[in-house]
């Protein structure tokens, strides 16, 4: 038969249960956590680009979480790749091994939605590694989300704007035409 | 007395106008073929509407405002003036079609940054525009550095008194050839050759550096426009930086003093004379320059301990002060680095770099060289005749591609000009803090922006207030004219009020 737990336990159980819970929406209310709300059980506490840039002293060194869509090029150099990450504040570079990088399938362009991937490493204000970038030397990427190619409709509207000033341009040479024949007789 | 305009002005304004709207419509069939090689559909749409818009109201204003009157000194500075209004009006039509501007405004900021090659940019979420609406973009900077009255001498009016009259409305006095349509001419001929020649190397250096030829061919191409053309835009949102090259800055570097350079000066050394560049007042002042506002940016990155290394140091602070210096604007760091890491003293330097600018007849901005040389001799010319002998009479001289005797009008004019680039300085600044920013980013902001720099510590952005966005147009579109046209523009609309 399993001894019961003791009155004053559950009691300290619950009370922590309730400060944690009160810290945990305070720090969400004031910034601390430096995420973006609507954080799961088990996520990582996310800092945008933006902060990182603007805290750049404060980060510096200290191991981040990032999650972003990657976009343009997957640029190599020797053992490492640059990926660029764009969040809705702004757009860091993150320099990764570059067998992790080839991870990366879609980069964000006017046709594709690049991958959604959360990289987690060491931010440096001026990384000594590529003469002063400041920028994530990331240690791992994981993808949140696989990116997609991009289907652009071509409006209606434009269609018909196009063609409306295609016949007033047409009328405006015709009697421009006639203006001039009129004047070299 | 003032005399009030007459219909036949009127009708002689609106009929140049009409044909700097055609060049316009003209440079719009270039995106568009890219547009339609790329298969974006929508931005092809795009540039037709807007191409189709242009020769509507370009031919309107042929056929209603038709004349074969010679333009007068003041219609041609009208002329001018308002050309760039209505260029930066109907370039921003495109743009706005492409749905990465918030509203009309923001387009038309767009585009005035880029024909006069300032570079701040308020487009969003660049990673996802089309190839078309980014060259675009940067084809309004190659148009604007070249000068917009050089594209209508080029292809739509012979040479004669009218040509050389909007030629010296864009704040060009120098003719390379003995007319201004050769000059005109020549200017895009240059242009084409180091186009070709600087799209190759940069696009080079793209591929080797892990990105596809072809893309490389097409962000070179971009990079070069705003780097010869002293603009600043870059494809992508973290502009230089996005490439994460040593190699590429340098490129960009050489290309960037290029373009701060006087077209003379390049012709000059073209025809052989290569001796020209260590004796010109011009490139002599822009060294002293250099090195006075870099000990600046050095001391006070190294007193900040920001670059701790050499390389850093250069990579860093040396490329932002270059920017700054030949008006061009590119950024290997952040906006906000300035601010929450530069300290006043090298930001002081950047300050007082872009004030200065480039040369004369580039398309670099600022006070520029040939002035600093000027009023720097006239200083000079007044402390020695306080010192001399009252009766000793001395002849201030100065080598700007052959010798020259400095006259009074000259040091007046450049004097002049000082004073009106510092005037609208500190406008734009006032502006700025009247928004709610401090004073160092509102001087740093305005500054950039009446110099055509396009560096940016932040204060640019869609969310900025709306008259800040207005100040900032009208400081690029003063800065890029030098005060001349848009003054006669002023007495133009005096003269419609109080004109008999």
């Amino acid at each position: 038969m399993a001894a019961e737990v003791p009155r004053w336990v559950k009691m300290f159980l619950v009370l922590a249960g309730l400060v944690h819970c009160i810290s945990f929406a305070f720090a969400q209310g004031t910034g601390k956590m430096a995420g973006r709300g609507g954080l799961s059980a088990g996520e990582p506490a996310y800092v945008t680009t933006q902060e990182l840039i603007d805290h750049a002293d404060k980060f510096d060194g200290r191991k981040v979480f990032l999650k972003g869509e990657a976009i343009g090029d997957v640029l190599p150099r020797g053992q490492w790749s640059w990926v660029n990450i764009q969040d809705d504040s702004n757009v860091i570079g993150v320099l990764l091994p570059r067998g992790i990088a080839e991870q990366i399938v879609f980069n964000g362009d006017y046709n594709n939605r690049g991958d959604v991937l959360e990289a987690s490493g060491i931010f440096f204000r001026a990384d000594p590694l590529t003469a002063g970038e400041l920028c994530v030397r990331a240690q791992g990427i994981k993808i949140l989300k696989r990116g997609y190619m991009t289907f652009h409709v071509l409006h209606p509207e434009k269609i018909k704007i196009a063609l409306l000033f295609v016949s007033m341009v047409i009328c405006l040479g015709a009697l421009r035409l006639i203006i001039k024949k009129k004047a070299d007789y | 007395m003032i005399l009030r305009p007459q219909f036949s002005d009127f009708k002689v304004i609106g009929y140049y106008l009409g044909k700097m709207i055609l060049g316009m419509a003209l440079f719009m069939l270039i995106p568009m073929v890219v547009s339609l090689a790329a298969w974006e559909l929508n931005p092809l749409f795009d540039f037709l509407i807007s191409f189709f818009f242009c020769l509507t109201l370009g031919i309107s204003l042929q056929i209603f405002c038709y004349t074969t009157k010679e333009l007068k000194w003041s219609q041609g500075m009208i002329v001018v003036s308002f050309s760039w209004v209505v260029a930066a009006v109907f370039g921003a039509a495109p743009l706005f079609l492409s749905g990465h501007f918030n509203s009309y405004l923001d387009a038309v900021f767009e585009a005035m940054s880029g024909l006069t090659t300032t570079g701040l940019t308020l487009a969003q979420d660049l990673a996802h525009m089309s190839y078309g609406h980014n060259l675009w973009r940067h084809m309004l900077a190659f148009i604007g550095g070249q000068g917009i009255v050089v594209v209508l001498l080029t292809f739509f009016v012979r040479g004669g008194s009218g040509a050389f009259r909007l030629y010296v409305g864009e704040g060009r006095d120098e003719r390379l050839l003995p007319d201004v349509h050769r000059t005109s001419q020549f200017i895009w001929a240059v242009s084409i050759i180091y186009l070709v020649l600087g799209s190759l190397a940069l696009a080079l250096v793209a591929f080797f550096d892990g990105m596809p030829f072809l893309k490389g061919l097409f962000h070179g191409a971009c990079i070069f426009m705003a780097a010869f053309d002293t603009a600043g835009f870059a494809p992508q949102q973290q502009n230089i930086l996005y490439y994460h090259s040593f190699a590429f800055e340098i490129v960009t570097m050489i290309i960037m003093v290029l373009g701060a350079l006087n077209f003379k000066l390049h012709y000059t050394i073209w025809s052989g004379d290569r001796k020209e560049i260590w004796r010109n007042i011009e490139t002599i002042s822009l060294v002293v320059a250099m090195v006075f506002t870099f000990s600046l940016v050095a001391v006070g990155l190294t007193k900040a301990n920001v670059y701790p290394t050499a390389l850093m140091l250069f990579r860093k602070g040396f490329y932002q002060l270059l920017s700054a210096q030949t008006t061009t604007g590119f950024q290997t760091i952040y906006s906000s680095q300035f601010m929450t890491e530069w300290n006043h003293l090298s930001l002081a330097g950047i300050i007082l770099a872009m004030a200065l600018g480039g040369c004369i007849c580039s398309t670099a901005g600022g006070i520029k060289m040939l002035r600093i040389g000027i009023v720097s001799k006239t200083f000079v010319a007044d402390v020695r005749r306080y010192i001399s002998a009252e009766l000793t009479v001395s002849v201030e001289k100065m080598h700007h591609i052959k010798n020259l005797v400095l006259t009074d009008a000259q040091m007046r004019s450049a004097c002049l000009i000082t004073i009106a680039y510092i005037v609208i300085f500190l406008w734009g600044a006032s502006i700025g803090m009247l928004c709610g920013y401090p004073f160092v980013e509102s001087l740093f902001e305005s500054t950039s922006a009446a110099a055509n720099v396009g560096l940016s510590c932040g204060i640019t952005a869609p969310s900025m207030p709306v008259i800040l966005k207005v100040t900032y147009i009208i400081q690029m579109w003063a800065g890029r004219l030098e005060f001349v046209s848009v003054f006669v523009l002023l007495g133009f609309v005096l003269a419609l009020i109080k004109g008999k």
